[in-house]
């Protein structure tokens, strides 16, 4: 079966080469998507880690994400600090312990909110791939009327389609895990050292190619089948 | 049945049905086709050519009667069997925009092989006269495009080719070119359909003569 296809299975990488533009703004919409994931997904992750790192204990600080970094004393005074400025400023009588515990709140939702809006930014980039696809193969349906007068059976079209779908998506999500990591080494250099820092665990490189590629594919199947299904008599009457 | 028979009609009936009318595109067909030969339809534009030369290729089915390849009824054939009966017995030339644009000549041919032999598909395209087989499409002329088409159909010594009007977009010499070298294939059987305008080109090679006409055949 492997081989019987291969020749179909080598036409969806080369099937890459045409319309290119189009190919081209789908791809760079799905890096852009898996760019924004990797950043919203990181920084939840940052949040996370640091409010579990830096729970609280008699009102002390016991520590930050990063244990040589940050001064538990002068955090313990920061907190202070704030803590008799809002209670000057509002006339409220919160206890550090209180307000720990509130922003602590804050950031278990923020982390949420920002893996939801991760969620949405890549299923954005990706749903492009459908869009693509439908034109890319009513643009082909005469040569889906020669693909079957060859022998070649809707299965193996519908593999041959999906297949090109799902590379859009692998090489969207390459690129955009490689630019990715590459802002988010950026940001945790130069923006914020020191603070909180933007976790990049292994498993989010893979595990955003795989879901990327995955969702491409699935996104590739409506206007796979629909092209495999084409009655062959239309397919061949068609100028294109 | 003729026993020596590659491909048999038995009564075969073709009918379109659009916006409540019906066209009799094929009308009690019944012919056969020897191993080896190579036989003409003529007929008229809307005769029922393109129907027939797709009944025989399997990319149809007929309304009602048979349709036989060396022995098998075709009718009742799953899609699996019906599609590896094509790729194995059957190839196709069209008219025109036979290829794949974004296949090299050489690919083109290759695309329906199983195995990756480029040097079967090379000999081909030489046996043909095709040079230079990386060319796209795009830059092959008419009468490549359809020598390339052609070594495409060859590519699994199929036991017969279907040819839709091949050369009614070359000029007179490129056709006889183009017939020349299907007269010059061995063992396989040809059945090429053509207007009415070319018939006196294609008698001169062909084993057998049908005409078609408002669907019905005669010999």
């Amino acid at each position: 079966m492997l081989v019987d296809i291969m020749g179909i299975y080598s036409l969806a990488l080369k099937n890459l080469r045409r319309n290119r533009l189009r190919n081209l703004s789908t791809v760079l919409r799905i890096s852009l998507g898996v760019i924004i994931l990797l950043i919203l997904v990181s920084s939840g992750l940052g949040i996370n880690s640091f409010i579990e790192k830096s729970g609280t204990s008699n009102g002390k600080i016991l520590a930050g994400p990063d244990n040589q970094a940050i001064n538990t004393t002068n955090q313990t005074n920061i907190v202070s600090s704030a803590v008799d400025y809002l209670n000057s400023l509002f006339g409220s009588k919160v206890t550090e312990n209180q307000l720990l515990s509130r922003l602590k709140d804050f950031f278990v939702n923020l982390a949420y909110i920002l893996d939801g809006l991760a969620s949405i930014a890549l299923l954005i980039g990706v749903l492009g791939v459908m869009n693509t696809m439908g034109f890319n193969l009513s643009e082909r349906k005469r040569e889906i009327g020669i693909l079957k007068s060859m022998g070649f059976t809707k299965m193996q079209i519908l593999i041959s389609c999906t297949l090109e779908a799902a590379l859009l998506g692998l090489i969207g999500s390459l690129i955009g895990v490689i630019l990715g990591t590459l802002v988010i080494w950026i940001i945790s250099s130069f923006f914020i050292p020191g603070f909180f820092t933007i976790l990049l665990p292994f498993w989010l490189i893979p595990g955003s190619i795989l879901i990327t590629t995955l969702i491409s594919l699935i996104l590739g199947l409506y206007p796979a089948w629909f092209t495999s299904e084409i009655k062959i008599e239309e397919a061949l009457l068609c100028e294109y | 049945m003729n026993i020596k028979s590659i491909i048999t009609f038995e009564n075969v009936y073709k009918v379109y049905e659009k916006g409540g009318s019906k066209i009799n595109a094929l009308t009690d067909v019944s012919f056969s086709l020897e191993p080896g030969t190579l036989s003409t339809i003529h007929g008229p534009s809307g005769s029922g050519k393109t129907t027939l030369i797709y009944l025989m290729g399997l990319l149809k089915k007929p309304n009602t009667g048979e349709i036989i390849i060396k022995g098998i009824k075709t009718s009742n054939l799953d899609e699996k069997k019906r599609c590896k009966l094509i790729r194995d017995e059957i190839g196709f030339i069209f008219r025109r925009s036979n290829l794949l644009p974004n296949l090299t000549a050489l690919e083109n041919v290759m695309l329906p092989m199983s195995s990756s032999d480029n040097k079967k598909a090379e000999k081909l395209l030489e046996k043909v006269e095709v040079s230079d087989w990386n060319r796209f499409p795009i830059n092959l002329s008419f009468e490549e495009e359809q020598k390339v088409a052609l070594a495409r159909s060859l590519v699994n010594n199929p036991t017969f080719i279907l040819a839709d009007e091949p050369t009614a977009d070359l000029d007179s010499k490129t056709a006889q070119n183009f017939m020349n070298l299907l007269k010059k294939l061995d063992n396989v059987t040809i059945l090429i359909t053509s207007d009415d305008n070319l018939l006196g080109e294609f008698n001169k090679f062909s084993n057998q003569n049908f005409k078609l006409k408002d669907g019905v055949l005669t010999g």
